[in-house]
């Protein structure tokens, strides 16, 4: 170590004065003229040990010029009274200054580092220390994108598997306005180096495409191929650049599907073999009524109490399965639901239901007929055909190792949230409530839908679709049921869904955005460095991470719309 | 942490071990600068002359000549730079039978400073000392040995206040030796400063110069530089005495400025003519660095110049018009806010008395290291 100590620069030495000591949880030092150091940048300081020295990490959070001008009038002085075009004959003393969080030290001796102590970069070796990742055991590091440093070094960043997949932590929250597809892309890069770093063939995925056809080409290659950069961030982070095995794609049903035989989507897989069509009829759907009135204001529960009551009525009070009976046995459609008994009376005016009084189910009809008959998206069928399945029991079918992309991207809000309260619901019960012995689950499901603020938003109090979400959030880990969620807007997102998170990812935000609570566990000069992080960097807070993390990752190895 | 000040302890000790000690209440007591102590100094420096008639350059005779700034891009002429610093202390009063002397510690220094081709400043010698002040007449013979040989064992200096040097002489007599100490350390400061300045110049590459922080007259400079011939080192006063006079003129046009009104009349980047002093030995002007309008007072953003004239002739006009020229572009940068004589400060100096002072043990270590017991 000593000899390499001797070829390593020092860029600097420790700086503690009367006013601004060194702490055991930061410390400052000034830098040699000459070297370029960036915010997030790792380094070490020597500090002391009981036999030998030890190495004091930290990662650089504000960059500092200070002068010995007192004042900004001293400056304009020295300029000759603010003549700009004033030559300094002596250059003004000042010093560039940095910031540092302590991350860790390598022999657990957390002294404040003494002034003058020798910093320098950290090496990969010595990140790896300072994050912590040397105390998780290979077996268990997922890489997570790249450290790269302004004196060129790079490292892994690696997440510790246990506190994504569970059972010490789960759940992964990415956030910002990064750009273009910035966190989808890391979502599925992510999800690929989960998948080739886990035992894939435990692991099941189900993809929501959200916009456009950005997901629904996973499985083939980037028309482009990779750059040699990408190549090289691939190879660096141990994984494959490839894209996609074993890929489902499920398309909703549209308003022409049954002319023309094309989904409602914005663009088909080219390997029809892969595509199933999804629709939902009234059979499909009667059980799940709350999730697609989730957005509407309930605050007696009047439609709750009807939504029961449906459910029950259109349930075989046997098996609980459908089977109209009594005064719902005519309902068979969403048709004879809306305009006939037991709702409506001979004349066609809302009826009273049990307690539910006639003004309460005209409101429930007036709801649903906009939902599912004048503006839906062709998703509601009055019978589903059968080359369209049920949604529920296709996401039933999830194998490990499989990745299912479910498309609701060109659905109406009301459906989306239905599609995706569906999927939970489905998943959750299968692992919450079936628990059958000998049933083929994959041990652990992932789960990824962008726009999460729009299922589970932060200022409202309670809905199914919330229910349904906190469920997974709160008892995910100890399930297998992971939520990889993305949202431009933390904020807007409900904070007991991403408190659990135990990754956060966070893009480039603006300063409002970060001035709210839901990131008060981020530094102010992080929160700072996040204004300005270009399109692909991302900061990586993490379980065991002391600070947040600035990391770079490859571009994803899939067909990416715009690609071509 | 040892004490740092565990040499001084030990000629304390020495000297302790002969005399009774009467500690100064609370510990080591920083002395107070006099007030002005650098317009003090110059007069004591100069006491012998106030009137000055000659002007001692060619072939200008005007009293005011118009000077260009001359930065280091255009030509790099000051590239080194000397200031002296002190810090002393008051300890307390050693008592031997009825006489007694007061008891000094001072921290004094030199730097001098190279600025390199980009404007930066690196320090090229700096001197750090550590030495005791007593009234050598007020103690045994015995007891001075003692603490003599100790601070020559430790390492330190020591000083007999009461003896007179070309500053001290001027202080008040023997009765106040507290007075007198302030001279004795600033003495000591010049000497040091001497002995670097005599190196820096040893250092000087063809058509470099040297500005030293303060008067050239000190004497022991003086006599050195005069050995020289044509020394290129100059001498940057901030504040100068206030009381001298200039003829200027001759026959019926001859009139009598004071200081106030010579440079009342001396404009932005201008200089006055040179004067002589020590017989010729050194020529002396001011210049005007910072304009008159956006300054307090007339005497402010003005500095004095002092060259060592080994010749006593007259001083070429274009030499004092360039090297004034040189200081004009001096200006930029200053110390506003951090000194109050920021107005006619070089900033090169300025940081020089810096890397001295940060040099010093600071207070606290000082009263810490220095409590009597």
């Amino acid at each position: 170590m000593m000899e390499e100590e001797s070829v390593r620069p020092v860029i600097g030495l420790a700086s503690a004065t009367h006013s601004d000591p060194n702490t055991s949880n930061s410390f400052s030092f000034w830098l040699t003229p000459g070297v370029i150091l960036n915010p997030f940048d790792i380094v070490e300081a020597e500090q002391v040990a009981h036999y030998g020295t030890s190495r004091t990490f930290g990662i650089v959070t504000t960059l500092e010029h200070t002068t010995d001008a007192p004042t900004h009038l001293t400056n304009f002085i020295s300029s000759n009274f603010g003549d700009v075009n004033e030559t300094p004959n002596t250059q003004r003393q000042g010093t560039m200054l940095a910031r540092v969080a302590v991350l860790s030290n390598d022999k657990d001796i957390y002294m404040p580092v003494r002034t003058q102590a020798p910093i320098r970069f950290a090496t990969p070796e010595g990140i790896r220390v300072a994050l912590g990742i040397d105390e998780v055991p290979e077996a268990y590091r997922i890489p997570a994108g790249i450290i790269q440093m302004s004196n060129g070094t790079r490292a892994v960043a690696y997440l510790d598997r246990r506190y994504i997949l569970g059972p010490e932590g789960a759940h992964v929250n990415i956030t910002g306005i990064s750009g273009l597809a910035t966190k989808t892309s890391y979502a599925i890069f992510l999800i690929q180096a989960i998948l080739q770093r886990a035992q894939a063939e435990e692991i099941g995925v189900i993809i929501l495409n959200v916009k456009h056809g950005d997901l629904l080409r996973l499985d083939r290659p980037s028309p482009r191929g990779l750059s040699a950069e990408d190549y090289e961030m691939w190879e660096a982070l141990g994984l494959e650049p490839k894209p996609f095995t074993d890929v489902r794609y499920l398309l909703p049903w549209g308003k022409d599907t049954h002319r023309t035989g094309q989904p409602n989507s914005f663009l088909v897989p080219a390997d029809l073999g892969k595509v199933n069509l999804y629709a939902y009829s009234l059979q499909d759907t009667y059980d799940k009524l709350d999730l697609l009135l989730s957005h509407v204001p309930d605050p007696w529960d009047t439609l709750g109490a009807l939504i029961g009551e449906v459910t029950m009525g259109l349930s075989d009070p046997n098996t609980g399965e459908w089977g109209p009976s009594g005064e719902w046995k005519d309902v068979s459609d969403w048709d004879s639901l809306l305009d006939g008994p037991p709702l409506v009376d001979e004349q066609g005016r809302a009826k009273r239901v049990k307690d539910v009084r006639p003004e309460s189910v005209g409101r429930f009809r007036r709801i649903m007929r906009r939902i599912v008959k004048t503006r839906q998206s062709g998703l509601f069928v009055k019978q589903r055909p059968k080359i369209a399945c049920n949604l529920s029991k296709e996401i039933a079918k999830i194998r490990g190792g499989e990745t299912i992309v479910v498309d609701i991207a060109k659905l109406t809000d009301e459906e989306q949230t239905l599609v995706f309260g569906d999927i939970l619901r489905t998943i959750y019960r299968l692992y919450a409530e079936s628990a059958v012995e000998g049933e083929e689950l994959p041990q652990k499901v992932i789960i990824f839908v962008d726009e999460l603020n729009k299922y589970a938003p932060a200022r409202e109090k309670e809905s199914p679709i919330i229910e349904q979400i906190l469920d997974i959030a709160e008892r995910g880990r100890s399930l297998g049921v992971i939520l990889i969620g993305a949202e431009q807007f933390m904020s807007a997102v409900h904070p007991r869904v991403v408190g659990n998170a135990s990754t956060v990812v966070v893009g480039r935000a603006g300063s409002a955005e970060l001035a709210d609570s839901a990131y008060r566990a981020l530094d102010p000069e992080v929160k700072a460095n996040i204004t300005r992080l270009q399109k692909g960097e991302l900061v990586l807070s993490h379980a065991i991470y002391r600070q947040p993390i600035k990391i770079i990752f490859p571009r994803p190895t899939y067909h990416q719309e715009g690609a071509d | 942490m040892p004490n740092p000040l565990s040499d001084v302890l030990q000629a304390l000790q020495a000297l302790g071990a002969q005399v009774d000690f009467l500690p100064a209440t609370g510990g080591a007591v920083e002395d107070l600068d006099l007030p002005d102590i650098d317009e003090r100094v110059d007069n004591w420096l100069n006491y012998q002359e106030r009137i000055f008639e000659s002007i001692i350059e060619s072939p200008s005779t005007g009293l005011y000549r118009r000077v260009e700034p001359i930065g280091r891009t255009v030509q790099h002429t000051f590239r080194y730079f000397l200031d002296g610093s002190l810090r002393s202390y008051f300890l307390g009063t050693a008592i031997e039978e009825d006489r007694d002397t007061p008891v000094h510690f001072a921290q004094l220094g030199a730097a001098l400073v190279r600025r390199l081709d980009d404007g930066n400043v690196k320090v090229r010698r700096l001197e750090v000392e550590k030495a005791l002040f007593l009234a050598k007449n007020r103690l045994s013979q015995v007891a001075w040995d003692g603490v003599a040989r100790a601070c020559q064992k430790v390492g330190i200096q020591i000083e007999d206040i009461s003896q007179d040097d070309q500053i001290t002489k001027h202080l008040s007599g023997q009765a106040d030796l507290r007075n007198r100490t302030a001279g004795k350390v600033r003495y000591r400061m010049h000497m040091l400063e001497t002995k670097i300045a005599l190196a820096g110049l040893n250092e000087l590459k063809d058509e470099e110069w040297l500005v030293v922080d303060g008067s050239l007259l000190f004497e022991i400079l003086l006599s050195q530089l005069c050995q020289r011939e044509s020394p290129r080192v100059i001498g940057v006063a901030k504040s100068f005495r206030r009381d001298p006079q200039f003829k200027v003129g001759k026959g019926v046009r001859a009139q009598r400025l004071n200081l106030t009104q010579l440079l009342a009349e001396l404009k932005d980047c201008h200089r006055t003519a040179a004067f002589g002093a020590r017989d010729g030995r050194v020529v002396f002007w001011y210049v005007r660095i910072r304009p008159q309008g956006a300054m307090d007072y007339p005497l402010m953003g003005v500095i004095k110049v002092e060259m060592a004239n080994p010749s006593q002739g007259p001083v070429d006009t274009e030499l004092v018009d360039f090297l004034s020229g040189c200081l004009v572009a001096e200006r930029s940068v200053t110390p506003y806010g951090a000194d109050r004589r920021w107005h006619a400060c070089l900033y090169p100096i300025y940081l020089a008395e810096q890397a001295i002072k940060t040099s010093f043990l600071s207070d606290e270590v000082v009263r810490s290291g220095l409590r009597w017991r």
